[in-house]
């Protein structure tokens, strides 16, 4: 068994649709990751392959009509506030240059589903969440793993999260008013640095 | 006299400064489909809702005109689009963009036979 926990920050690039200005910066800004929980097994000493599952959390992204309800409040007391959420899961190899060595790069491969949520809400009157959800075709990563002590590694890694959202969600007031399929989907990409520990490496 | 004049003001800046100046409310605008009918003039329709605020958000409602005529409203935030099934399906769709409603009603130039159609804002959603 292979226990990665990591912990990172992303950045939104590409489009979130092909629709006219909507940048997935413009939904989302970069986000937070605090935990992404990866759960395997190494196949032979070099490979290892395994699930994932990883959510990031931030704000609204740089869309001005958004951030101009976003900033309604006023800066002592918003009661007007606005999040983002994203989420990865899947399944990934990663392969592992020296595996014996004390210090080891590795290279891995993942493909999966991603969903990306923003939500506006003020205290109470008024919630809307639009959520969209796609396939994350390619989640290529690199980095390199510092055997610490014997069972626990630690070390810098880097991420590229390639996806496409194909369906669109709306709820407003925690009622769903419409759940659609997106007509022009574009790819987009969260871009990823943090750090990965390795339990059982 | 002036004491208490200067601790009132005194008192109201403090509470601006520290944001008790009220609660703030995201305020989405809104947009009302009416259908009625060209002879009577009787609104057969009258739905309100919400124009989204958030970029990729939708709103789908069906509305039942009579019993042969319906009428599906799509919300974007900057969109509105009306399209008709049953016997308004030969319409085409009625477009309206959520700037040209800030202005005021928008009428259907070619709107299923027998009916009249129209886009206004300014109203009360019910709950979605």
């Amino acid at each position: 068994m292979h226990f990665v926990p990591m912990t990172g920050v992303i950045f939104p690039f590409g489009s979130a649709t092909g629709a006219r200005d909507d940048a997935l910066s413009a939904r989302y800004a970069w986000q937070w990751l605090p935990l992404e929980v990866g759960l395997g097994a190494k196949v032979m000493d070099e490979l290892y392959i395994g699930g994932y599952f990883n959510v990031g959390v931030g704000l609204e992204g740089s869309d001005l009509a958004t951030e101009a309800h976003c900033e309604a409040g006023n800066d002592a007391v918003d009661d007007v506030s606005c999040s983002s959420v994203s989420v990865r899961v899947g399944i990934e190899g990663r392969y592992s240059f020296t595996p014996a060595e004390p210090m080891s790069g590795w290279l891995g491969y993942g493909i999966g589903y991603t969903v990306g949520s923003e939500t506006i809400s003020d205290v109470g009157r008024y919630t809307e969440t639009s959520t969209a959800t796609g396939i994350e075709m390619a989640r290529l990563s690199g980095g390199l793993d510092f055997r610490l002590k014997r069972g626990f590694g630690l070390g810098p890694y880097a991420m590229v999260s390639i996806g496409r959202y194909t369906r669109q969600r709306t709820e407003i007031r925690n009622v769903e008013t419409a759940s659609t399929s997106i007509d022009n989907p574009a790819t987009h990409a969260w871009v990823g640095l943090g750090l990965r520990l390795v339990i059982f490496p | 006299m002036m004491n208490m004049q200067l601790h009132h003001s005194a008192w109201l800046i403090a509470l601006a400064l520290l944001g008790c100046d009220g609660q703030q409310y995201v305020n989405p605008g809104t947009a009302l489909l009416t259908v009625s009918h060209d002879v009577t003039g009787s609104k057969l329709v009258e739905g309100c809702n919400y124009v989204p605020v958030l970029q990729g958000s939708q709103i789908q409602k069906r509305y039942t005109v009579d019993d042969a005529l319906e009428a599906l409203v799509t919300l974007t935030r900057s969109d509105i689009t009306v399209t008709f099934e049953g016997s308004g399906a030969g319409a085409p769709p009625f477009r309206a963009t959520t700037k040209e409603l800030e202005n005021g009603a928008v009428v259907d130039d070619s709107p299923p036979d027998g009916y009249t159609v129209e886009l206004g804002s300014g109203c009360v959603p019910e709950d979605p």
